[in-house]
């Protein structure tokens, strides 16, 4: 598990170090490119209770790149509490400007990779199983997602020049496979979960 | 203005399934806990109307939902006491699935009861078990006989020596309110998945208890009805869901029958 801990940040500071370092704007010139950018807090969206994070927008502010910490409290995990790690891409390439403040992306596309702390859940098979036992993971989710914000430049806000809200509509795999071997009992809605949130540019 | 941003909020927060906080939450309305008690309940309320107990057997309904829909439709048509779900619930061990067959299991017009099946303890499934079905070892008594639920999935539990708790069982087993005894469970002792050092002493906790002589089991989704070690203890296991077949047990004195139906 520390495995994949490792490959998910360096997932996270190949892709986002080059494309953060490579944008343009000359306000940010003075910050170090690894600075993020935005920070994140998100309701639901099956990767917590509550998560926050930082990300950065990256390739002109048409795509998102977050890292959560989502957290569930014991009450609503059946007595322990569930903390979880979440890379997440955004792609938001269509832009509607409403008025000079605000802007709508009508349509984002995604994906996110959800792992859940704690040595109960693993992310291979311990010893004592035969190869090929279970073939998913319990510490790993992979999940898709569509999804939409509204965002708004906040003048008046000393440090925080624009405000996203943000919804996405998703599913994991293991959802997924669910549904496609029973489309007779399972409809979409049953294997959807969403999430809101909202995302600050500094 | 601030009014409608609230109600909007407190719509979200509020009642909508859709925002799920995690495939291992266990939120669970309360009309879906206490599965098993409440199926007891209902079983022992009945009133019998033939001499034979009649249930039926089956499981493995992980990932078969289509299927398992065509069973309640085919196990509806059958004159039975109650059914018996013996593992492998779910196939993650996640609440939507849990929920997604006791959806369609209360379509039933008969109690069901569950035991726990390997792939349930996967993820945070042990808890949602807990929550929505009670106790991993469970008894109850109807019509004579005692009914005894074991968590037999050894290797869920590193083959740790105390799955099956064979004491409990054992305790389970005296007691002079009832004539015979069933004991269900998921994984048949016969099989890799039970722990190799307590499956004989399991055998042996049937039939030197004297009052069983049957043990009905799942886990390896295709029918068997066999006898392991010494002693006649009766071992059946009924088939997965895909394989579209349940069975009809029917108990009566110390005697056992099956029929095997297909749907």
């Amino acid at each position: 598990m520390t495995r994949f801990f490792t490959l998910c940040f360096a997932v996270f500071i190949l892709v986002v170090g080059p494309a953060a370092s490579a944008q343009d704007s000359t306000q940010q010139s003075s910050r170090k490119w690894y600075v993020p950018d935005v920070a994140v807090a998100q309701y639901a969206g099956s990767i917590g209770f509550l998560s926050v994070g930082a990300g950065y927008s990256v390739f002109q502010d048409k795509a998102y790149v977050d890292l959560l910490f989502g957290y569930v409290l014991p009450s609503q995990a059946g007595g322990e509490s569930l903390e979880t790690l979440t890379l997440k891409f955004t792609a938001a390439p269509w832009k509607v400007r409403l008025n000079d403040r605000t802007e709508v992306r009508p349509l984002t596309i995604g994906t996110f990779f959800n792992y859940t702390m704690g040595r109960q859940y693993s992310s291979d098979l311990p010893g004592w199983y035969p190869s090929g036992y279970y073939w998913w993971s319990e510490a790993v989710r992979v999940n898709i997602f569509i999804g939409g914000n509204i965002s708004r430049t906040t003048p008046k806000w000393k440090n925080i020049k624009r405000a996203a809200i943000y919804y996405e509509l998703g599913t994991n795999e293991i959802k997924l496979v669910s549904y496609v071997q029973n489309t007779g009992y399972l409809n979409i809605w049953q294997i959807l979960h969403a999430g809101i949130g909202v995302r600050a540019h500094f | 203005m601030r009014y409608f941003y609230g109600g909007v909020l407190a719509l979200l927060f509020a009642g909508c399934d859709l925002f799920e906080y995690h495939p291992y939450e266990v939120r669970i309305p309360d009309d879906e806990t206490d599965l098993n008690a409440k199926a007891i309940a209902r079983l022992q309320q009945t009133t019998p109307t033939t001499d034979t107990l009649t249930l039926i057997l089956m499981g493995d309904t992980q990932r078969f939902y289509d299927d398992v829909e065509d069973f309640v439709s085919s196990a509806n048509k059958q004159r039975a006491d109650f059914v018996m779900l013996d593992g492998d619930i779910t196939d993650f061990g996640i609440r939507d699935e849990f929920e997604w067959i006791h959806d369609i299991m209360r379509k039933l017009n008969k109690p069901y009861l569950t035991v726990i099946g390997n792939h349930d303890l996967s993820g945070n499934g042990e808890k949602v078990y807990r929550e929505m079905y009670g106790d991993l070892n469970l008894s109850f008594l109807y019509r004579g006989f005692k009914f005894v639920l074991l968590n037999t999935n050894s290797r869920e539990y590193a083959f740790s020596g105390k799955v099956p708790d064979l004491d409990w069982l054992r305790t389970q087993l005296q007691g002079d309110d009832f004539d015979r005894a069933v004991v269900v469970s998921h994984v048949p002792p016969f099989d890799g998945d039970f722990d190799v050092k307590l499956a004989a002493a399991y055998n042996e906790t049937l039939y030197s208890s004297g009052k069983v002589n049957l043990s009905l089991h799942g886990h390896q989704h295709a029918f068997r009805d066999t006898t392991y070690n010494e002693g006649h203890i009766r071992y059946l296991v009924s088939t997965s869901m895909n394989e579209r077949m349940y069975l009809l047990v029917k108990l009566w004195d110390d005697r056992v029958d099956f029929k095997k139906i297909f749907y």
